[in-house]
């Protein structure tokens, strides 16, 4: 009887280890559907359409950026009287409305400057104000929502309206890029993050027939798609994008990601800037969740937000700090219980990480080739140096054994790195230590330890602080944290591009 | 106006517009077919990768 329960126990622990393989597993998966995107893409169903495109701006305290996403809207390669650029301007304190005004007289009729007399409610708000002018009058056909920071490739609008040619699509979105010049360690991580999390796995999305996000920088929405959705944006939750998202397709539209329409972001330079941008996204992915929690896992022929497959990435995204946290528990008790399952249960939790690693690290770099160039040494630290030094372990254990052996040999250390030691209960614990790291490399920032912030993230990996933002995001809805929209600091480093 | 495949072709874009669609479309095409031989390309180097650890790295 107890050496039943003994057995029950450690499949358990075993089963346990091995959801920290989830987020890889669904990562590959994901992106086997990729090569497809040729055939699933929507581009057989596209036509020459140039509709009469309203541009929604929302703009607070954005005078750094305004002038050159403005001016690079009028050099659009897109008939010039079907573009009109809205700026809502959301009762700002800088210099933004002297900025917008100059831009109006420079481009009449084509640049509006539309003022809210009380803002900082955020941007849905801000978007609701331009919308209601908008859809006033019908010469809008199309509207583009974008962020003020955003600039576009001058063929972008036009690869994004032939799209909507198709009524069947009420929504298209485009490639957002993380383009700050200069770079920073940190923006090139987001500039491989964007290039993973839009070029690749939007188009496994589209691929799949049902898009998770409308990007808020820059999605294009049909006259008739606004109107079915009310000609608002839900000001409940803090993703409002993502419920535009899940409100158009569940209305019977298809959301399309656009990946050969390019705009250019700026993104956050400081881990505390972006912490407050991402914890934002997390809280709202928490509420989407909760609020449309009739859907998952149930499917359907009248929309996809059921299919198993999406249900399954959405989850592994959601919960990835708890499989982190399963993993490494239950690593770290087999450790003591039985040492030598407990070692081959990593090397499988590795060895599939690693595979994972490598093939959607290497196909995202291949998809997107400009990025790459930039970006290729970021990807290697994408998951931290601690996390790349145990997978390049688990590809060769006998190699760094005995290299491990004659370093400490030449070092004069008795230390082994035989199963008992420290180091391997560290890596037995590490998939839960590295969200901490990485959590560390937020909290030094703007404190005296602020200089070992960029080591913190680089020993404790990008993927890891997101994975901890996400875990601080559960506790945010759990005590019902302030919905407060905390804007993120734009200074115009992309006006070069 | 209906194309035979189904989406609506709007009746405004010019000549020279049709043209630039037509050239967006072709460039596009290509590039998003090269992603399944990229895919292929990745696929056989991890499973050459694995392979190779499994013979004689472990």
């Amino acid at each position: 009887m107890l050496s039943t329960a003994a057995s029950v126990g450690e499949w358990a622990l075993i089963v346990a280890v091995l959801l920290g393989a989830v987020p890889p597993v669904t990562a590959i998966l994901q992106f086997l559907n990729i090569g497809l995107h040729r055939w699933r893409s929507h581009h057989d169903r596209t036509a020459p359409y140039l509709p009469r495109v309203a541009i929604l701006l929302p703009a607070w305290n954005e005078a750094a950026v305004l002038t050159a996403s403005i001016d690079r809207l009028m050099t659009l390669d897109y008939p010039a009287e079907s573009v009109r650029v809205y700026v809502v301007d959301d009762a700002s304190t800088d210099a933004t409305p002297e900025v917008v005004r100059a831009k109006a007289r420079q481009y009449p009729g084509r640049v509006v400057h539309l003022r809210r007399a009380a803002g900082g409610q955020g941007k849905a708000h801000t978007l609701n104000h331009g919308l209601a002018e908008v859809l006033a009058d019908d010469w809008m056909q199309a509207l583009l929502i974008m962020d003020a920071d955003v600039v576009y490739d001058p063929a972008a609008l036009r690869r994004m309206t032939r799209h909507l040619a198709d009524p069947v699509v009420g929504a298209v979105t485009a490639y957002i890029k993380e383009g700050s010049e200069p770079g920073s360690l940190l923006t090139r991580l987001i500039g491989y993050e964007y290039a993973t999390a839009q070029a690749a796995a939007r188009r496994s999305q589209n691929v799949g027939g049902v898009l998770a996000c409308l990007a808020g920088g820059a999605q294009l929405h049909s006259r008739a798609n606004l109107e079915a959705i009310g000609g608002r944006i839900d000001t409940g939750s803090l993703a409002e994008d993502t419920v535009t998202t899940f409100r158009t397709q569940l209305l019977g539209r298809r959301a399309i990601f656009e990946g050969n329409a390019i705009a250019w972001a700026e993104e956050p330079d400081s881990v505390l800037a972006l912490w407050k941008q991402r914890l934002r996204w997390a809280r709202g992915n928490v509420q989407i969740t909760r609020r449309f929690r009739t859907l998952w896992f149930r499917p359907t022929r009248s929309h996809g937000f059921g299919g198993i497959g999406f249900g399954i990435g959405w989850f592994a995204v959601l919960l990835q700090p708890i499989l982190m946290i399963a993993s490494s528990v239950g690593l770290v008790t087999l450790y003591f219980t039985d040492s030598e399952r407990a070692r081959s249960v990593f090397m499988l939790l590795w060895v599939v990480t690693l595979a994972g690693y490598l093939f959607t690290t290497l196909f995202t770099l291949s998809i997107d080739p400009e990025t790459a160039r930039r970006t290729w040494r970021s990807a290697l630290l994408f998951p931290g140096v601690v996390s790349t030094l145990v997978m390049l372990y688990t590809a060769a254990p006998r190699l760094f054994d005995r290299l491990g052996r004659a370093a400490l040999d030449l070092a004069g250390l008795q230390w082994t790195l035989d199963r008992h030691s420290p180091l391997v209960l560290l890596a037995y614990g590490w998939l839960s230590a590295c969200m901490l790291v990485a959590y560390a490399a937020k909290a030094v920032e703007g404190g005296r330890f602020r200089r070992l912030g960029p080591l913190l993230l680089a020993v404790g990996g990008y993927g890891p602080l997101l994975c901890a933002v996400t875990f601080a995001s559960y506790l945010h809805e759990l005590r019902g944290a302030a919905m407060t929209w905390e804007k993120t600091e734009k200074t115009g480093k992309l006006a070069a591009r | 106006m209906r194309r035979a495949d189904g989406p609506l072709i709007r009746p405004e874009a010019s000549p020279a517009r049709r043209e630039q669609y037509e050239r967006d479309l072709v460039e596009d095409t290509r590039r998003e077919q090269a992603l399944l031989w990229k895919e292929l390309a990745c696929l056989l180097l991890v499973t050459a990768l694995l392979v190779v650890r499994e013979i004689w790295l472990v």
